[in-house]
C-alpha cells in the first residue's frame, strides 16, 4: 500500500498548492454573487435558492477540478519524466493508478468538504438552517465524482490532455442525460437497436442518480440503504473503469 | 512489473460493470420518485432565444424545432392533446421568421387541438411576416376551407397564392373551385378560362373547358327570363 500512498499523496500536495484555493476562493465570490442577486427575486424561496444555487455550483465546479487535474495527471508525469523514475521502482501500473485516483479523491473530498462549509456558512449568515441533510448531498456529490475521477483517469491513461477534457465533458453530460436514451430505446420498433441502446444506457455513467439524491436537501427522505446502494454504484463502477484504466496503460510504453 | 493478463482483466472489469448496472437498478428503485417538472416549464421566449443565439437565431430555432416535434410526438401517441402547442410555435417563429413550415405544422397541430383561432392567427402572423410566399396564402386559404368553411375568403387566399411567382398550376383551380362554392360564378368562370389558356396538360385543359361550359350554361339559364315568371 505504501508506493499507492505516497502517489496519492504526492498528487495531493501538487492539486493543493495552488490551484484548489483558488477554486474554492471562485467558489466563494460565485455563491455568494449569486445568492445575493437571486435571493431577493425568490418570493421567500431564499434558502432554496440559495441551496440549490450552491449545490449546483458545487457539482460544477467538483467537477472542473476533476477534468483539470484528472485529464492532465498521466501527461504530467510523462512530460516531467517522473513516470520512468516510479516505474522503474517496484510500483505495479495498477498501483500507480489507484495511487492517482487517490490523489485526486482527496482533493476532491478536501474541495467538497471547503465548498459545503463556504454554502453552510452563506446559509447561516442570511439566516437559513442547515440541516444534516447538506452532509448528505456531499456525500451524493462524492459518489457523483469518484465516479467522475475513475474516468479521467481511464481518458487520462489513454490519451492526450484536451482529447481527455472533451472526452469527460461529453460522459459527464450523457451521464446526466441518460433518460433520453432509455425512453428512445422503448420507443424503437428494431429490438436490435433498443438491446444497443439499452447496453449503452447500461454502460455509460448514472450520474443522474446522483443528482436525484440531492433531493434529500428538499426533505425527499433518502433511507441508509439506499444511501449504501449508491455507494456500492459507485465503488463497482469505478472498480470496472479502473480496470479498463489498467488495460490500457499496461499497453503504454514510456521511452 | 507483474502485468496482468489482459483477458482475466477485461473479464473482471465487464463483470464489474455488469454488478454496477445492477446497483444502479436498485438505487434507482430505492429513490422516493422525484415529481416530474410542468412540461416544458423552462421553454424560453423567442426573443429572448434570439437574443441567446448571439446571431444564430435559425439554429436556436431548430433546437426549439426539434423541441416541437418531441411535444407533438410524445403527445400523439398518448393523450393527443396539444395544449403548449400556440406557446411553443410561436416561439420558434419569433426566434426565425422565415421558418414557413413552422407556421404551417404549428397551424395544424393547434387546429387538431381543438384551437383553430390560435391557428389562423399563427398562419396569419407567418403571412404578415413571409408576405412573398405562395405557400402561406396557400395553407391559410386551405385552413380557411377546411375549418372556418368560409369560401369567399379561402378562394380569395388561394387567388392571391396563384398570383405570387413560383405558385403551382393546383393553387388557380383551388382558387377558381372554392369562388364556385362560394357563389361567385364570375371570378370563377374567368380562373377557368385563364387556367385553360395557360396549361400544357390535356387534361387540365379538359377539367378547366368542363368547368367553363357549366359555369357558362348556368349563367345563361340565370339570364334567360322565366317564361311563368317565377324569377321575379
Amino acid at each position: 500500500m505504501t508506493p499507492i500512498l505516497s502517489l496519492a499523496r504526492h498528487t495531493l500536495i501538487d492539486a493543493l498548492r495552488e490551484r484548489l484555493l483558488r477554486m474554492l476562493a471562485l467558489f466563494l465570490v460565485v455563491l455568494l454573487l449569486a445568492t445575493r442577486l437571486a435571493s431577493p427575486l425568490a418570493l421567500g424561496e431564499g434558502r432554496r435558492v440559495t441551496l440549490d444555487l450552491g449545490l449546483g455550483l458545487l457539482s460544477l465546479f467538483g467537477f472542473l477540478l476533476v477534468m483539470l487535474l484528472g485529464t492532465r495527471m498521466v501527461q504530467q508525469e510523462v512530460e516531467g519524466r517522473t513516470i520512468l523514475l516510479v516505474l522503474a521502482r517496484p510500483v505495479h501500473r495498477i498501483e500507480f493508478l489507484l495511487g492517482k485516483l487517490l490523489g485526486l479523491l482527496g482533493v476532491v473530498a478536501i474541495g467538497l468538504a471547503g465548498m459545503l462549509g463556504i454554502l453552510a456558512l452563506a446559509l447561516l449568515t442570511a439566516g437559513y438552517a442547515v440541516d444534516a441533510s447538506l452532509a448528505l448531498a456531499g456525500l451524493c456529490a462524492f459518489l457523483e465524482l469518484t465516479i467522475v475521477s475513475a474516468l479521467a483517469v481511464l481518458l487520462a491513461a489513454s490519451t492526450s490532455p484536451i482529447l481527455s477534457a472533451f472526452l469527460l465533458l461529453a460522459l459527464y453530460v450523457a451521464g446526466h442525460l441518460l433518460h433520453g436514451l432509455l425512453e428512445m430505446a422503448r420507443l424503437v420498433s428494431q429490438p436490435l437497436l433498443a438491446g444497443a441502446l439499452k447496453g449503452v444506457f447500461h454502460l455509460l455513467p448514472r450520474l443522474d442518480l446522483y443528482s436525484s439524491a440531492l433531493q434529500a436537501v428538499h426533505g425527499t427522505p433518502l433511507s441508509a440503504g439506499t444511501v449504501l446502494w449508491g455507494v456500492a454504484y459507485a465503488a463497482l463502477y469505478t472498480a470496472g473503469v479502473l480496470g479498463l484504466a489498467l488495460l490500457v496503460f499496461r499497453a503504454r510504453e514510456f521511452a | 512489473m507483474n502485468r496482468a493478463a489482459p483477458i482475466p482483466l477485461t473479464i473482471v472489469a465487464a463483470l464489474c460493470i455488469g454488478l454496477a448496472a445492477r446497483a444502479a437498478g436498485e438505487f434507482s428503485r430505492r429513490q422516493a420518485p422525484v415529481a416530474e417538472p410542468a412540461e416544458l416549464v423552462l421553454f424560453p421566449s423567442g426573443r429572448m432565444l434570439a437574443e441567446m443565439s448571439l446571431g444564430h437565431p435559425q439554429l436556436l430555432a431548430d433546437a426549439a424545432w426539434l423541441t416541437a416535434i418531441q411535444y407533438y410526438g410524445k403527445h400523439r401517441l398518448t393523450d393527443r392533446r396539444y395544449p403548449l402547442a400556440p406557446q411553443i410555435f410561436e416561439v420558434i417563429t419569433q426566434a426565425d421568421p422565415g421558418f414557413r413550415n413552422a407556421y404551417l405544422f404549428g397551424a395544424l397541430v393547434t387546429a387538431e387541438d381543438g384551437n383553430p383561432a390560435a391557428a389562423e392567427a399563427l398562419l396569419r402572423r407567418g403571412l404578415e411576416r413571409n408576405p412573398g410566399s405562395w405557400q402561406m396564402h396557400f395553407e391559410l386559404g386551405f385552413f380557411l376551407y377546411v375549418y372556418r368553411r368560409s369560401m369567399p375568403e379561402a378562394a380569395r387566399a388561394f387567388e392571391q397564392a396563384a398570383a405570387l411567382p413560383d405558385a403551382p398550376e393546383y393553387v388557380r383551380r383551388f382558387a377558381a373551385a372554392s369562388w364556385e362554392r362560394a357563389e361567385r360564378p364570375e371570378i370563377a368562370l374567368r380562373l377557368w378560362e385563364e387556367i385553360a389558356v395557360r396549361t400544357d396538360n390535356a387534361e387540365v385543359r379538359r377539367i378547366a373547358e368542363s368547368h367553363r361550359r357549366a359555369l357558362g350554361a348556368a349563367g345563361a339559364a340565370r339570364a334567360t327570363p322565366d317564361p311563368a315568371g317565377r324569377g321575379r
